[in-house]
């Protein structure tokens, strides 16, 4: 790789340490922008665990995401500390992760696939029976209330997930997530405890996503459980990650900021219809463009990096490729 | 006696569900993918319905042949657009990949929906809506008893298509080795053409009886979607003619069962007959057991 | 009648075929052998549509059909037995037979194509409704053959007849192909493993070994020669 592993470092570096400074010299519509860039990067990210990584495809986000939004709430209201409240979102998507999970990872992907979709409808017809309208936080918590402290839980809570993905791809457990996803049967014929594997990663892409719900409601303060648990906060989040590049790291990065980027220039103009447009381009990537923009990046990268190296391709082998020494009979 | 009452009604609906469902299983035994927006499809037939009996007074019985002809026209461009580029992604990932772009679809026409009718629900009321008569005591609808016997009328006409024509029989062929069907000389993709076609087609006519009977929303979809996937799970992935019996099966169940539970919560019992048929019978309740399990 | 000219097929980004030509006049029998994994199921596949070479290209009856969707080169008259047999388990042997003559063509003298049918594999008269997954092994060969018979075609490609066959049974089926190839003229592409039993019943045959051509020629000739019998006749096997 023409990018050196120090260099790589570096840049890293340079831009965490330009986010880490954000709040000083950002106005804080940006830094309401960055916290929301935050909770989509950690939400994308827990669908791309278990979907792009581990190949199954989750339809019931939401509901992981909506459950840690109200847990936090409701553990608020109990008095507990934020750290807490966030930890609890977290457990909470674990929690629901396992109920799921166990037993339908067992089986084909349909069944997943369907299971979470279950869950999600289910939940969104509980949870709008049993909390209708705004649940409010209480004003001590608002006159508390800092967008600093909200950037900085979810810049750090950004860095862990895409630390832990970075891990996790280049571990043991992110190679046999791979080798399932592409072949599950090959896969077990290996000796991969796939359903194990499948498991673990779903468990963590729970607790990923409730603690993007709880970062949600740390800091929106209000929330909407309807609102929290519609479908929506499964399709924005799997399209994220379907454009961005499904199984790659950055893919839900680029993907995110994108979508933030459209939806503030957009949402005012476009309205319902953003939806729509959103679900076509979504088919198209799908379809068209399966590794998204990470995959087109890094393909542009391969061509200026051809473009620069000199000339000294491979020929293409003579047609006569017999070896030496066979004689033909 | 409300048992029985119970059991009849549950038959009726079944049927609903058994036709809810056949769409779906339909698209996944022949090509294996598995299409999440069918619900949304149902509901779209029974807009149409709806949209030409408000505007044009036509009885949703009179108008079905019309609506028929929609969806078929519909099956046809969602294949064409959608599904058949699917092919050149490998086994393993066109499940997927249906999975992800039928997802999208719901975005696009549950939204679409929306902006164009609004989510106030939509339904039917005709002369003869409520209109029921009694016989032994059980009170049976005159709409129940239309839809039980379009129901049967398409099963059967299903079932001498599928034995009987040589277009139903590449369809039982494709279903068991696509890559054998092939070498016979069958055209696979325009087979897929066609089945996704009356698959869409049975969805609507579903959706004509739901107009009829409750109402359609653009959301709607979810729930009936839920309903096919268990009758299709119950029937076993990719078997055809347990569909219908399963759907009554679910019916009864939900009826019979209501009566102990409350009606409100009768979609537990279908999630509850799904968890049992997952976790005991993964190939269905007609399959035979094999050796292993649902992989 | 069918001409291959240096084709290149790749399987899964690895090339398995290097340049590979070969022809089958009408009415002959030609076999293609080489050990496992060597290419020749791959040629045959690239033959019936079922997979597409990279570079050359293949003639039939001086129409090409390397880019052709697989029911159009059925209806031009290559069928293929493939390997495994893939009968529809589920269904019955009349099902199977049926399915075979879906070609146009070939629906029509349906009846017809039957009855010789049964004359070639008296054993399956019997069985018509039998569901074909419960054939023994030989048998369900033979509903392999009769139903890709069923297209009437000019070319019958054999991809493994013997495989989980005794050599017995094996035999008695390759006298039974012969026997299509003598009386209707049926030009014969086969694959085979047990070379001498394929190269008693050839006419001609070519030497397939890493995805090349290493020989070809009369299968008489091919049978006496040194090098194929120390490459392929294993110890255990007498022969004369």
């Amino acid at each position: 790789m023409r990018c050196s592993r120090g260099k790589k470092f570096l840049l890293i570096g340079i831009v965490v340490g330009i986010l880490a400074l954000g709040p000083l010299y950002m106005r804080t519509d940006i830094v309401g922008l960055f916290i929301v860039l935050f909770i989509h990067i950690i939400l994308a990210q827990s669908w791309n665990l278990i979907g792009g990584y581990a190949g199954q495809i989750n339809l019931g986000l939401a509901a992981f995401f909506g459950s840690g939004a109200l847990v936090t709430h409701l553990i608020w209201i109990g008095g507990a500390n934020s750290f807490m409240a966030l930890l609890a979102a977290g457990m909470t998507g674990l929690v629901l992760s396992a109920v799921v999970g166990f037993p339908t990872l067992r089986l084909r992907g349909i069944y997943f696939s369907m299971g979470t979709l279950a869950i999600a409808m289910t939940a969104e017809i509980l949870v709008s029976n049993l909390f209708s309208g705004a649940l409010r936080a209480p004003s001590i918590f608002a006159a508390g209330f800092t967008a600093e402290s909200r950037y900085y839980v979810g810049l750090i809570s950004t860095m862990i997930s895409l630390l832990t993905m970075y891990l996790i791809a280049r571990s043991r457990f992110g190679v046999g997530l791979r080798a399932t996803r592409d072949d599950e049967d090959a896969a077990r014929v290996t000796g991969v405890n796939t359903t194990k594997l499948k498991i673990e990663a779903f468990l963590i892409s729970g607790f990923m996503a409730g603690i993007a719900g709880g970062i949600f409601t740390y800091y929106y303060l209000t929330i909407w459980p309807e609102f929290q648990f519609s479908t929506l906060w499964t399709f924005v989040p799997l399209m994220i990650v379907c454009i961005g590049g499904m199984g790659t790291l950055m893919g839900p990065v680029y993907g995110s900021l994108i979508l933030v980027i459209i939806e503030h220039i957009f949402s005012r103009t476009l309205g319902a219809a953003h939806l729509i447009i959103f679900g076509i381009v979504f088919i198209i990537a799908v379809l068209y463009f399966p590794g998204g923009i990470a995959d087109g990046l890094s393909k542009a990268q391969k061509i200026l990096e051809g473009f620069f190296s000199s000339k000294k391709g491979l020929t293409k082998p003579t047609h006569d490729t017999r070896m030496a020494g066979e004689t033909r009979i | 006696m409300i048992v029985t009452q119970a059991i009849i009604s549950g038959l009726i609906i079944g049927a609903l569900y058994g036709l809810a469902a056949i769409g779906l299983g339909l698209v996944f035994g022949v090509m294996k993918y598995l299409n999440i927006a069918h619900g949304s499809f149902i509901m779209l037939g029974g807009y149409a319905s709806y949209w030409l009996f408000a505007l044009l007074h036509l009885d949703p019985f009179i108008s079905l042949p019309l609506v028929m002809l929609i969806m078929f026209i519909m099956g046809l461009i969602f294949y064409r657009i959608l599904l058949a580029p699917l092919s050149k992604f490998s086994e393993d990932l066109k499940v997927n990949n249906s999975l992800l772009i039928t997802f999208g679809l719901i975005m696009v026409v549950d939204n679409s929906a929306t902006l164009l009718w609004t989510s106030w629900p939509k339904s039917i009321t005709t002369l003869y809506s409520g209109a029921a008569f009694n016989i032994f005591g059980i009170r049976l609808t005159y709409i129940g008893l239309g839809g039980m016997g379009l129901a049967i009328v398409i099963i059967l006409a299903l079932h001498l298509f599928l034995t009987k024509t040589y277009f139903g029989k590449a369809i039982t062929a494709i279903a068991q080795d696509w890559e054998a069907a092939s070498l016979m000389g069958i055209n696979i993709d325009y087979t897929y053409l066609i089945s996704c076609a009356l698959a869409i087609t049975l969805a609507g006519v579903a959706g004509v009886l739901i107009v009829l009977c409750y109402s359609v929303t653009p959301s709607g979809g979810f729930s009936w979607l839920m309903i096919a996937f268990i009758v299709v799970t119950l029937a076993g992935m990719g078997n055809l003619y347990g569909i219908f019996a399963a759907g009554l099966l679910l019916g009864v169940s939900q009826a019979v069962g209501s009566l102990l539970i409350g009606s409100s919560y009768q979609g537990v019992i279908g999630f509850a007959i799904l968890l049992l048929t997952v976790l005991f019978r993964p190939d269905g309740i007609f399959t035979r057991k094999r050796k292993g399990y649902a992989r | 009648m069918l001409k291959i000219n240096e084709i290149d097929v790749y399987y899964r980004d690895q090339q398995a075929i290097w340049g590979v030509s070969l022809v089958v006049e009408k009415g002959k029998t030609v076999v293609l052998i080489g050990s496992n994994g060597a290419g020749k199921s791959t040629i045959i596949k690239a033959i019936s549509g079922l997979v597409r070479p990279a570079a050359g290209s293949i003639s039939f009856e001086n129409n090409r059909i390397d880019k052709e969707p697989v029911h159009r080169i059925v209806e031009l008259g290559i069928s293929m037995v493939p390997e495994g047999r893939r009968l529809f388990s589920q269904m019955s042997v009349l099902g199977n037979l049926e399915l075979g003559s879906f070609v146009h063509s070939a629906r029509q003298v349906k009846n017809e194509t039957l009855n010789w049918i049964y004359e070639i594999f008296p054993v399956l008269k019997n069985r018509i409704q039998q569901v074909a997954g419960t054939l023994s092994g030989g048998e369900q060969q033979m509903v392999a053959i009769a139903r890709a018979l069923m297209s009437k075609p000019k070319l019958l490609l054999l991809d493994e007849l013997s495989l989980g066959l005794s050599p017995l049974v094996s035999q008695n089926i390759y006298k039974m192909v012969r026997q299509i190839n003598e009386s209707k003229r049926i030009s014969i592409l086969l694959v085979e493993q047990n070379v001498r039993m394929a190269l008693k019943m050839a006419d001609e045959g070519y030497v397939i070994e890493n995805g090349r051509i290493m020989g070809e020629g009369k299968a008489e000739t091919l049978l006496r020669n040194p090098a194929v019998k120390d490459a392929y006749f294993g110890l255990g096997q007498a022969w004369r």
